[in-house]
Protein backbone atom coordinates (compact mmCIF):
# COMPACT_ATOMS: atom_id res chain seq x y z
CA UNK A 1 0.00 0.00 0.00
CA UNK A 2 2.87 2.48 0.85
CA UNK A 3 4.40 1.62 -2.10
CA UNK A 4 1.48 2.54 -4.23
CA UNK A 5 1.43 5.62 -2.30
CA UNK A 6 4.99 6.52 -2.99
CA UNK A 7 4.70 5.34 -6.93
CA UNK A 8 1.39 7.54 -6.86
CA UNK A 9 3.44 10.48 -5.29
CA UNK A 10 6.61 10.01 -7.83
CA UNK A 11 3.98 9.68 -10.89
CA UNK A 12 2.15 12.95 -10.00
CA UNK A 13 5.79 14.93 -9.44
CA UNK A 14 6.65 13.69 -13.30
CA UNK A 15 6.75 16.27 -15.87
CA UNK A 16 4.27 16.26 -18.79
CA UNK A 17 7.34 14.98 -21.24
CA UNK A 18 8.25 12.38 -19.52
CA UNK A 19 4.41 11.57 -17.58
CA UNK A 20 3.70 11.27 -21.84
CA UNK A 21 6.81 9.16 -22.23
CA UNK A 22 5.52 6.81 -19.36
CA UNK A 23 2.08 6.88 -20.75
CA UNK A 24 3.30 6.16 -24.50
CA UNK A 25 5.19 3.15 -22.42
CA UNK A 26 2.07 1.71 -21.60
CA UNK A 27 0.35 1.88 -24.87
CA UNK A 28 -1.34 5.51 -24.07
CA UNK A 29 -1.93 7.68 -26.90
CA UNK A 30 -0.93 10.76 -24.29
CA UNK A 31 -0.96 14.19 -25.64
CA UNK A 32 0.33 17.57 -23.88
CA UNK A 33 -3.44 18.88 -24.78
CA UNK A 34 -5.25 16.72 -22.21
CA UNK A 35 -3.87 18.04 -19.13
CA UNK A 36 -2.13 16.50 -16.29
CA UNK A 37 -4.95 15.62 -14.37
CA UNK A 38 -6.49 13.35 -17.33
CA UNK A 39 -2.90 11.85 -18.13
CA UNK A 40 -2.85 11.06 -14.90
CA UNK A 41 -6.24 9.33 -14.24
CA UNK A 42 -5.37 7.72 -17.51
CA UNK A 43 -1.82 6.31 -16.63
CA UNK A 44 -3.31 5.37 -13.14
CA UNK A 45 -6.69 3.55 -14.90
CA UNK A 46 -3.43 1.57 -17.14
CA UNK A 47 -1.45 0.83 -13.76
CA UNK A 48 -4.83 -0.91 -12.56
CA UNK A 49 -5.69 -3.09 -15.61
CA UNK A 50 -1.98 -3.97 -15.36
CA UNK A 51 -2.47 -5.22 -11.95
CA UNK A 52 -5.47 -7.38 -13.15
CA UNK A 53 -3.92 -8.64 -16.33
CA UNK A 54 -1.85 -12.19 -16.00
CA UNK A 55 1.61 -11.86 -16.53
CA UNK A 56 1.65 -15.16 -18.71
CA UNK A 57 -1.20 -13.61 -20.82
CA UNK A 58 1.20 -10.07 -21.57
CA UNK A 59 4.00 -13.32 -22.20
CA UNK A 60 1.26 -14.89 -24.78
CA UNK A 61 1.63 -11.76 -26.74
CA UNK A 62 5.17 -11.14 -26.73
CA UNK A 63 5.72 -14.76 -27.87
CA UNK A 64 2.75 -14.48 -30.45
CA UNK A 65 4.17 -11.47 -32.28
CA UNK A 66 8.09 -12.74 -31.58
CA UNK A 67 9.18 -9.81 -29.71
CA UNK A 68 12.67 -10.11 -27.86
CA UNK A 69 12.23 -10.01 -24.17
CA UNK A 70 13.45 -12.15 -21.32
CA UNK A 71 11.22 -14.39 -19.63
CA UNK A 72 11.63 -12.36 -16.21
CA UNK A 73 10.64 -9.22 -18.01
CA UNK A 74 8.38 -7.12 -15.82
CA UNK A 75 4.71 -6.42 -16.55
CA UNK A 76 5.31 -2.59 -17.21
CA UNK A 77 8.29 -4.02 -20.08
CA UNK A 78 5.91 -6.04 -21.71
CA UNK A 79 3.55 -3.82 -22.17
CA UNK A 80 6.14 -1.48 -23.70
CA UNK A 81 6.69 -4.05 -26.14
CA UNK A 82 3.46 -4.81 -26.82
CA UNK A 83 2.87 -1.37 -27.44
CA UNK A 84 4.57 -1.38 -30.19
CA UNK A 85 3.07 -4.47 -32.12
CA UNK A 86 0.46 -3.48 -34.75
CA UNK A 87 -0.27 -6.83 -36.00
CA UNK A 88 -3.97 -8.27 -37.02
CA UNK A 89 -3.14 -11.83 -37.65
CA UNK A 90 -3.90 -13.55 -34.27
CA UNK A 91 -4.33 -17.34 -35.86
CA UNK A 92 -1.47 -18.10 -33.00
CA UNK A 93 -2.48 -16.09 -29.74
CA UNK A 94 -3.86 -17.98 -26.77
CA UNK A 95 -7.42 -17.05 -26.06
CA UNK A 96 -6.10 -15.34 -22.41
CA UNK A 97 -3.40 -13.83 -24.68
CA UNK A 98 -6.48 -12.05 -27.08
CA UNK A 99 -8.45 -10.87 -24.12
CA UNK A 100 -5.26 -9.22 -22.49
CA UNK A 101 -4.25 -7.76 -25.86
CA UNK A 102 -8.67 -6.57 -26.54
CA UNK A 103 -8.12 -4.95 -22.69
CA UNK A 104 -4.63 -3.06 -23.28
CA UNK A 105 -6.49 -2.05 -26.65
CA UNK A 106 -9.48 -0.24 -24.80
CA UNK A 107 -11.77 -2.72 -26.45
CA UNK A 108 -14.69 -3.80 -24.73
CA UNK A 109 -15.08 -7.51 -24.14
CA UNK A 110 -18.34 -9.30 -22.96
CA UNK A 111 -18.53 -12.87 -21.38
CA UNK A 112 -19.10 -16.30 -23.15
CA UNK A 113 -18.11 -13.77 -26.57
CA UNK A 114 -16.65 -16.53 -29.36
CA UNK A 115 -13.16 -16.10 -30.74
CA UNK A 116 -13.90 -14.55 -33.91
CA UNK A 117 -16.34 -11.93 -32.53
CA UNK A 118 -13.59 -10.34 -30.03
CA UNK A 119 -10.76 -10.71 -33.53
CA UNK A 120 -12.70 -8.89 -35.49
CA UNK A 121 -13.72 -6.31 -32.32
CA UNK A 122 -10.22 -5.61 -32.18
CA UNK A 123 -9.65 -4.86 -35.70
CA UNK A 124 -12.86 -2.51 -35.61
CA UNK A 125 -10.99 -0.54 -33.22
CA UNK A 126 -7.67 -0.12 -34.77
CA UNK A 127 -7.63 3.57 -35.71
CA UNK A 128 -7.33 4.00 -39.62
CA UNK A 129 -4.39 5.58 -39.85
CA UNK A 130 -2.44 2.36 -37.98
CA UNK A 131 -4.32 0.61 -40.32
CA UNK A 132 -3.29 2.55 -43.36
CA UNK A 133 0.42 2.75 -41.91
CA UNK A 134 0.23 -1.52 -41.47
CA UNK A 135 -0.92 -1.71 -44.86
CA UNK A 136 1.86 0.69 -46.46
CA UNK A 137 4.32 -1.45 -44.33
CA UNK A 138 3.82 -4.33 -45.98
CA UNK A 139 3.98 -2.79 -49.72
CA UNK A 140 7.01 -1.72 -48.30
CA UNK A 141 8.23 -4.41 -46.29
CA UNK A 142 7.53 -6.80 -49.80
CA UNK A 143 9.64 -4.17 -51.58
CA UNK A 144 12.34 -3.97 -49.25
CA UNK A 145 12.29 -8.29 -48.97
CA UNK A 146 13.09 -7.76 -52.67
CA UNK A 147 16.05 -5.78 -52.93
CA UNK A 148 17.50 -6.63 -49.80
CA UNK A 149 17.67 -10.04 -49.37
CA UNK A 150 17.97 -11.30 -45.47
CA UNK A 151 19.00 -14.41 -44.08
CA UNK A 152 15.88 -17.01 -43.92
CA UNK A 153 14.34 -18.37 -40.99
CA UNK A 154 12.10 -21.29 -40.91
CA UNK A 155 8.51 -19.94 -40.37
CA UNK A 156 7.24 -21.90 -37.00
CA UNK A 157 10.80 -21.96 -35.29
CA UNK A 158 9.90 -22.26 -32.19
CA UNK A 159 10.07 -19.16 -29.80
CA UNK A 160 13.29 -18.16 -27.19
CA UNK A 161 13.04 -15.86 -24.51
CA UNK A 162 16.41 -13.14 -24.21
CA UNK A 163 18.95 -14.88 -21.82
CA UNK A 164 19.17 -13.82 -18.06
CA UNK A 165 21.04 -11.31 -17.46
CA UNK A 166 22.23 -12.46 -14.28
CA UNK A 167 23.26 -15.74 -14.76
CA UNK A 168 26.39 -17.78 -14.24
CA UNK A 169 27.85 -19.76 -11.02
CA UNK A 170 29.30 -17.92 -8.39
CA UNK A 171 33.00 -18.25 -7.60
CA UNK A 172 32.08 -20.36 -4.51
CA UNK A 173 30.44 -22.76 -6.93
CA UNK A 174 33.18 -22.75 -9.34
CA UNK A 175 35.92 -23.45 -6.88
CA UNK A 176 33.88 -26.40 -5.09
CA UNK A 177 33.18 -27.48 -9.23
CA UNK A 178 36.80 -27.64 -10.22
CA UNK A 179 39.08 -26.68 -7.31
CA UNK A 180 40.64 -23.36 -6.25
CA UNK A 181 43.45 -22.64 -9.19
CA UNK A 182 40.48 -23.73 -11.33
CA UNK A 183 37.79 -22.34 -10.08
CA UNK A 184 40.24 -18.88 -9.91
CA UNK A 185 41.20 -19.40 -13.40
CA UNK A 186 37.91 -19.92 -14.73
CA UNK A 187 36.75 -16.68 -12.82
CA UNK A 188 39.79 -14.89 -14.30
CA UNK A 189 39.01 -16.11 -18.11
CA UNK A 190 35.18 -14.96 -17.46
CA UNK A 191 36.12 -11.71 -16.22
CA UNK A 192 38.90 -10.92 -19.09
CA UNK A 193 35.69 -12.44 -21.06
CA UNK A 194 33.45 -9.58 -20.03
CA UNK A 195 36.37 -7.21 -19.78
CA UNK A 196 36.79 -7.92 -23.95
CA UNK A 197 32.98 -8.52 -24.24
CA UNK A 198 32.39 -4.74 -22.87
CA UNK A 199 35.25 -3.16 -24.83
CA UNK A 200 33.63 -5.02 -28.13
CA UNK A 201 30.46 -3.64 -27.77
CA UNK A 202 31.88 0.20 -27.04
CA UNK A 203 33.31 -0.10 -30.45
CA UNK A 204 29.63 -1.59 -31.72
CA UNK A 205 28.12 1.04 -29.90
CA UNK A 206 30.77 3.56 -31.36
CA UNK A 207 30.65 1.75 -35.12
CA UNK A 208 26.58 1.75 -34.74
CA UNK A 209 26.22 5.96 -33.59
CA UNK A 210 28.75 6.85 -36.48
CA UNK A 211 26.66 5.15 -39.26
CA UNK A 212 23.26 6.68 -37.83
CA UNK A 213 24.79 9.80 -37.89
CA UNK A 214 26.06 9.00 -41.66
CA UNK A 215 22.67 7.80 -42.11
CA UNK A 216 20.80 10.95 -40.41
CA UNK A 217 23.58 13.17 -42.92
CA UNK A 218 22.10 11.23 -46.07
CA UNK A 219 18.71 11.17 -45.32
CA UNK A 220 18.52 15.16 -44.41
CA UNK A 221 20.62 15.38 -47.95
CA UNK A 222 17.83 13.53 -49.49
CA UNK A 223 15.19 15.32 -48.25
CA UNK A 224 17.10 18.57 -49.14
CA UNK A 225 17.51 17.23 -52.72
CA UNK A 226 13.98 16.70 -53.21
CA UNK A 227 12.79 19.88 -51.49
CA UNK A 228 15.11 21.28 -54.52
CA UNK A 229 13.34 18.94 -57.23
CA UNK A 230 9.53 20.05 -55.47
CA UNK A 231 10.78 23.53 -56.09
CA UNK A 232 11.97 23.78 -59.36
CA UNK A 233 8.70 21.69 -59.80
CA UNK A 234 6.81 24.66 -58.65
CA UNK A 235 8.28 27.02 -60.66
CA UNK A 236 7.87 25.26 -63.97
CA UNK A 237 4.00 25.41 -63.05
CA UNK A 238 4.32 29.04 -62.20
CA UNK A 239 5.79 29.65 -65.27
CA UNK A 240 3.22 27.31 -67.03
CA UNK A 241 0.38 29.30 -65.54
CA UNK A 242 1.80 32.53 -66.91
CA UNK A 243 2.37 31.62 -70.25
CA UNK A 244 -1.50 30.00 -70.05
CA UNK A 245 -2.76 32.78 -68.88
CA UNK A 246 -1.02 34.74 -71.63
CA UNK A 247 -2.42 32.45 -74.23
CA UNK A 248 -5.69 32.80 -72.21
CA UNK A 249 -5.64 37.00 -73.01
CA UNK A 250 -4.30 36.94 -76.30
CA UNK A 251 -6.65 34.13 -77.77
CA UNK A 252 -9.42 36.56 -75.94
CA UNK A 253 -7.81 39.51 -77.74
CA UNK A 254 -8.17 37.68 -81.10
CA UNK A 255 -11.19 36.34 -81.10
CA UNK A 256 -12.81 39.87 -80.20
CA UNK A 257 -10.23 42.24 -81.67
CA UNK B 1 -7.43 32.33 -107.39
CA UNK B 2 -5.86 34.03 -104.72
CA UNK B 3 -2.86 31.28 -103.71
CA UNK B 4 -2.07 31.68 -99.53
CA UNK B 5 0.51 30.19 -97.94
CA UNK B 6 -0.11 27.07 -95.89
CA UNK B 7 1.60 28.69 -92.53
CA UNK B 8 -1.18 31.75 -92.98
CA UNK B 9 -4.34 29.54 -92.68
CA UNK B 10 -5.29 29.49 -89.05
CA UNK B 11 -1.61 30.22 -87.68
CA UNK B 12 -1.45 30.19 -83.67
CA UNK B 13 1.48 31.53 -81.69
CA UNK B 14 0.44 30.21 -79.05
CA UNK B 15 -0.57 26.82 -80.67
CA UNK B 16 3.11 26.49 -82.38
CA UNK B 17 4.58 27.44 -78.78
CA UNK B 18 3.17 24.65 -76.90
CA UNK B 19 3.69 21.96 -79.16
CA UNK B 20 7.06 23.21 -79.66
CA UNK B 21 7.42 23.70 -75.81
CA UNK B 22 6.05 20.02 -75.23
CA UNK B 23 8.30 18.38 -77.89
CA UNK B 24 11.49 19.99 -77.13
CA UNK B 25 10.51 19.06 -73.18
CA UNK B 26 9.53 15.52 -73.87
CA UNK B 27 12.53 14.57 -75.81
CA UNK B 28 14.84 16.80 -72.96
CA UNK B 29 13.18 14.58 -70.08
CA UNK B 30 12.88 11.38 -71.39
CA UNK B 31 17.08 11.86 -72.62
CA UNK B 32 17.85 13.29 -69.75
CA UNK B 33 16.26 10.87 -67.37
CA UNK B 34 17.50 7.93 -69.43
CA UNK B 35 20.96 8.99 -69.40
CA UNK B 36 20.67 9.03 -65.62
CA UNK B 37 18.75 5.79 -64.92
CA UNK B 38 21.28 4.19 -67.15
CA UNK B 39 24.36 5.85 -65.61
CA UNK B 40 23.22 5.27 -61.95
CA UNK B 41 22.35 1.73 -63.22
CA UNK B 42 25.85 1.04 -64.68
CA UNK B 43 27.25 2.16 -61.52
CA UNK B 44 25.49 0.45 -59.00
CA UNK B 45 26.37 -2.91 -60.97
CA UNK B 46 30.11 -2.36 -61.48
CA UNK B 47 30.71 -4.39 -57.99
CA UNK B 48 29.90 -6.02 -55.23
CA UNK B 49 30.17 -3.48 -53.06
CA UNK B 50 28.81 -0.41 -55.82
CA UNK B 51 25.64 -3.16 -55.07
CA UNK B 52 25.55 -3.10 -51.84
CA UNK B 53 25.20 0.91 -51.70
CA UNK B 54 22.56 0.76 -54.33
CA UNK B 55 20.20 -1.25 -52.35
CA UNK B 56 20.89 0.59 -49.12
CA UNK B 57 20.21 4.16 -51.64
CA UNK B 58 17.08 1.87 -52.36
CA UNK B 59 15.93 1.64 -48.41
CA UNK B 60 16.60 5.43 -48.37
CA UNK B 61 14.39 6.20 -51.27
CA UNK B 62 11.88 3.69 -49.02
CA UNK B 63 12.27 5.48 -46.39
CA UNK B 64 11.03 8.86 -47.97
CA UNK B 65 8.34 10.65 -45.39
CA UNK B 66 5.75 11.62 -47.75
CA UNK B 67 4.12 13.76 -44.98
CA UNK B 68 7.52 15.71 -45.01
CA UNK B 69 6.65 17.03 -48.23
CA UNK B 70 3.11 17.40 -47.80
CA UNK B 71 2.83 21.03 -48.01
CA UNK B 72 4.64 21.68 -51.19
CA UNK B 73 3.09 18.83 -53.25
CA UNK B 74 -0.46 20.48 -52.05
CA UNK B 75 0.82 23.49 -53.81
CA UNK B 76 1.83 21.24 -56.58
CA UNK B 77 -1.61 19.88 -56.76
CA UNK B 78 -3.01 23.32 -56.82
CA UNK B 79 -0.76 25.00 -59.54
CA UNK B 80 -1.57 21.94 -61.45
CA UNK B 81 -5.31 22.18 -61.00
CA UNK B 82 -4.80 26.22 -61.51
CA UNK B 83 -3.25 24.96 -65.06
CA UNK B 84 -5.77 22.58 -65.87
CA UNK B 85 -8.50 25.25 -65.77
CA UNK B 86 -6.76 27.91 -67.21
CA UNK B 87 -6.23 25.38 -70.38
CA UNK B 88 -9.76 24.28 -69.99
CA UNK B 89 -11.03 27.89 -70.37
CA UNK B 90 -9.09 28.04 -73.73
CA UNK B 91 -12.21 25.93 -74.77
CA UNK B 92 -15.28 28.32 -74.41
CA UNK B 93 -12.94 31.00 -76.31
CA UNK B 94 -12.89 28.33 -79.66
CA UNK B 95 -16.79 28.04 -79.01
CA UNK B 96 -18.57 29.43 -81.45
Amino acid sequence: MTDQKQQSIALSELPVDELIRYGCDLGLGLDARMGRGEMLRLVRQRQELLLEIDREALLDIVVWARRPVRQSASKEQLVKEIATIGKMDFEKLSDRGLNAYARLRDVPLYTGEPRPDIEARIRVYEPIVDRLRRKRRRVVGALIGKVVSGPKHPKDEEYRFLPEADGGPSLREDISDEGVVGGIARRLKGAADDYLRTKMDEIEARIDRKLDEIDLRLAEWRDREIANRLKMIKITLVASILVALLSLGYNYLVRNG
Amino acid sequence: MVIRPIMAVDFDLFIVYRWLLALVCTIYVVVTVGQSLLGWWIYFHGSRYTAVLGRYTAVLLLRIRIRRFAWDLCQIVVLLVVLGAILYGHRFLHLD
